[in-house]
């Protein structure tokens, strides 16, 4: 009752801000956000333009370099917000001053890809196979495992030429996140990060750098964002999820493991939608995320409201373009919950209102 | 009237410095400007390193000089396990790669320029050579990764791979199943791939092509015509004299291949994109590797965890130190050549 009531205070002052804004201030205010390239297309194709069309005090910018150094910039605080696909670990939220924000703005699934152009149908494939293929483990195309998967295809007899990110990435993150999940071997030699120590395969800089690793040899395979996937046409894998279901990536199954965990979430959203149950979740996705400090105290209050306004209006009026960039928007529970946790931001100690 | 015409030194408005306070201050001004860039020139190195020492001390303290003799990178929080061998190894190999093919293409270029090719063809060659220099290295990258790397992998590295495959001349070492591994067949081990040592020593053959060919051609169009003369009048062939001008601008040509090694380490977005980017070391042209320049470029900015970021700074310092090393080498062989030349 109380949040809801914070949450409509805060809405009304967001949208009295922009009239106050127009009448008080001659210049406009400037706030600066750095980090993730994953929500580097949205982000400065649609949310910005569209924002400061629509609010003409407030000039935003966004530089995508890379999550971590959205981070370090957060700790340093040189930086108004953060955009991060890996939630910050425990000593960076130390690091930054002990209380952050992490929100959830849209999920992005990521999707196995290959190439093998004689096989037109999708391949199947599960976690333990793929994380057997990362170990080096099984090594071609008509291995016993993949035929089991895929009872009457007509499967190769082709090296599989690995392809995973050489740059440090929070597709990385999420992708090894999985793999530990679901093989215990991985979990024990490899583990998670942005970048792993791979024991096979090829690395590529960024998405285009995998695709074409993929691209050029009949036989590749990689992980690659589904966005990127879907807009260059590449051939995914269907893959079988937690409890046993065959799921094609696409934007109601991420929504559906959205749904899954949102139950489980913690508190502080530092959470990925990996591995969840359900009959239509699909297993390998995770939030990006838009990372403030708890306390805005470090910028002027101008720029913490505006900061403010900007964040809960990606997480509103914003969500409507996540679709158009093939990004998946949030659910109405996880939006509603991600709202209330904006209301907590202050200033000063003192609420943004 | 006489001492009007014949003015002494003293009175002479040119040699008369010393009475002139504006022209001293001139002087000052210049020479202390001169002393200021000098200052700031070497405290901007100075400062470079003490940022790179400073960032890699945590490295520095807890990983020292296991840094060089360690070839796993393994930058997973609580795993952390930080060796520069491979990187050392990977611009190591890509260097030579390209000055092996380099060099010998380049003073080929700039002797058919300057030696062979008529004045109008001359022009338009060095022209041509000189426009690869203009392409950003990025462009490189991208040709290299969609263009030259499947070519690399579809028809020249198959050649390469059924002639050496079965050569076996020298026992180099032991397959992990036992098996005796041979030179040269060593060389093409694992089979082609498009994303290797090959693709990164060639991609760096191309990008250091005009920067030796240009100076190489400028040192040779000073070789002396009388001793060009001279040398044919005493009945030397075009080859002979050739050589004599290749031997006679030796220093020159060697400053320009040091500019071109210069820039093959410390080329980074092209190799990036073509060299497949692993932490192995391996004889195999056809395995994949990775630079000292490359790993900062891919992993500097998601470095997450302070050790992790200290090592790559470490890194930095090595590369860096090793810029700095070839450099030192490079002048005193350049002395050493120079003084061969002033006894010669």
């Amino acid at each position: 009752m109380f949040k809801a009531l914070r949450n409509g205070i805060l809405a009304a002052m967001a949208a009295a801000l922009v009239t106050t804004g127009l009448t008080t201030t001659v210049k406009a205010v400037e706030i600066q956000g750095a980090g993730s390239t994953f929500v580097a297309p949205i982000m400065l194709k649609k949310w910005i333009p569209h924002f400061m069309a629509t609010h003409p005090n407030i000039k935003v910018d966004y530089q995508p370099i890379g999550s971590g150094g959205g981070i370090n910039g957060l700790i340093n605080k040189t930086i108004n917000f953060c955009g991060s696909d890996a939630a910050m670990t425990n000593s960076q939220i130390t690091a930054a001053g002990g209380h952050v924000l992490h929100m959830p703005e849209v999920a992005g699934p990521e999707v196995m890809s290959y190439n093998l152009p004689m096989i037109h149908k999708p391949l199947v494939m599960n976690g333990k196979l793929i994380a057997d293929i990362y170990l080096g483990k099984v090594t071609h195309w008509n291995a016993p495992e993949i035929q089991a998967l895929n009872p009457g295809v007509n499967l190769p007899d082709l090296r599989i030429l690995v392809a995973h990110r050489s740059d440090g990435s929070g597709t990385t993150y999420i992708f090894t996140g999985y793999l530990c999940k679901v093989s215990h071997q991985w979990k024990t030699q490899v583990g998670q990060s942005t970048s792993v120590q791979w024991p096979v395969g090829r690395g590529g800089k960024g998405n285009p750098g995998v695709a074409a690793l993929i691209d050029k040899t009949v036989g590749g395979l990689g992980y690659l964002e589904y966005a990127y996937a879907i807009m260059g046409h590449f051939p995914t894998a269907t893959l079988i999820n937690k409890d046993g279901f065959k799921i094609r990536p696409s934007i109601p199954a991420v929504i559906a493991a959205q749904k899954a965990v949102v139950a489980n979430l913690p508190a502080d959203f530092r959470l990925p939608i990996i591995n969840p149950t359900g009959r239509a979740a699909y297993p390998i996705s995770g939030f990006t995320y838009l990372i403030v400090d708890r306390d805005l105290g470090y910028m002027s209050k101008a720029k913490a409201k505006a900061t403010v306004e900007f964040i809960h209006w990606v997480l509103t009026t914003g969500q409507k373009y996540a679709k158009s960039m093939q990004y998946i928007k949030l659910g109405s529970l996880m939006r509603k919950k991600v709202l209330a946790e904006l209301s907590h931001v202050t200033w000063k100690g003192q609420p943004l209102n | 009237m006489n001492d009007a015409d014949n003015p002494s030194p003293l009175q002479n408005p040119f040699i008369d410095v010393p009475q002139n306070a504006a022209r001293r201050l001139v002087d000052r001004i210049t020479k202390a400007a001169a002393l200021g860039g000098v200052l700031l020139t070497i405290s901007i190195l100075a400062i470079i390193f003490i940022v790179l020492i400073h960032g890699s001390w945590m490295a520095l303290r807890q990983i020292g000089w296991h840094f060089f003799t360690t070839q796993a990178w393994n930058p997973v929080p609580g795993r952390d396990k930080y060796g520069v061998l491979s990187f050392l190894y990977g611009t190591g190999v890509t260097t030579f790669l390209a000055l092996l093919f380099g060099v010998p293409l380049s003073i080929g270029t700039a002797v058919f320029i300057t030696r062979i090719a008529p004045r109008w063809l001359a022009g338009p060659v060095s022209f041509l050579v000189e426009l690869l220099a203009a392409i950003p290295s990025i462009a490189y990258g991208l040709w290299g990764c969609f263009v030259m790397s499947p070519w690399l992998q579809n028809y020249l590295e198959p050649v390469i791979y059924d002639a050496l495959r079965h050569i076996a001349i020298i026992p180099v070492g032991k397959y992990p199943s036992g098996r005796i591994e041979y030179f040269p067949a060593n060389l093409v081990r694992g089979g082609p791939s498009g994303s290797d040592f090959l693709a990164g020593g060639l991609i760096l053959t191309i990008m250091i092509l005009p920067i030796i060919t240009a100076i190489t051609r400028d040192v040779l169009q000073q070789f002396p015509a009388e001793i060009e003369q001279g040398a044919y009048g005493l009945g030397a062939t075009w080859w002979q004299t050739t050589r004599l001008a290749l031997a006679y601008c030796r220093a020159g040509i060697f400053g320009a291949i040091m500019l071109g090694m210069a820039r093959a380490i410390g080329e980074t977005m092209a190799v990036i994109m073509v060299i497949g980017n692993t932490d192995h070391i391996s004889a195999s042209l056809f395995a994949g590797g990775q630079t000292m320049s490359g790993v900062l470029a891919n992993e500097f900015m998601e470095a997450d965890h302070p050790i992790y970021l200290s090592a790559m700074f470490y890194v930095a310092l090595v590369l860096m130190l090793s810029s700095l090393v070839t450099n030192v080498i490079a002048r005193g062989l350049l002395a050493k050549i120079q003084t061969e030349r002033k006894a010669a």
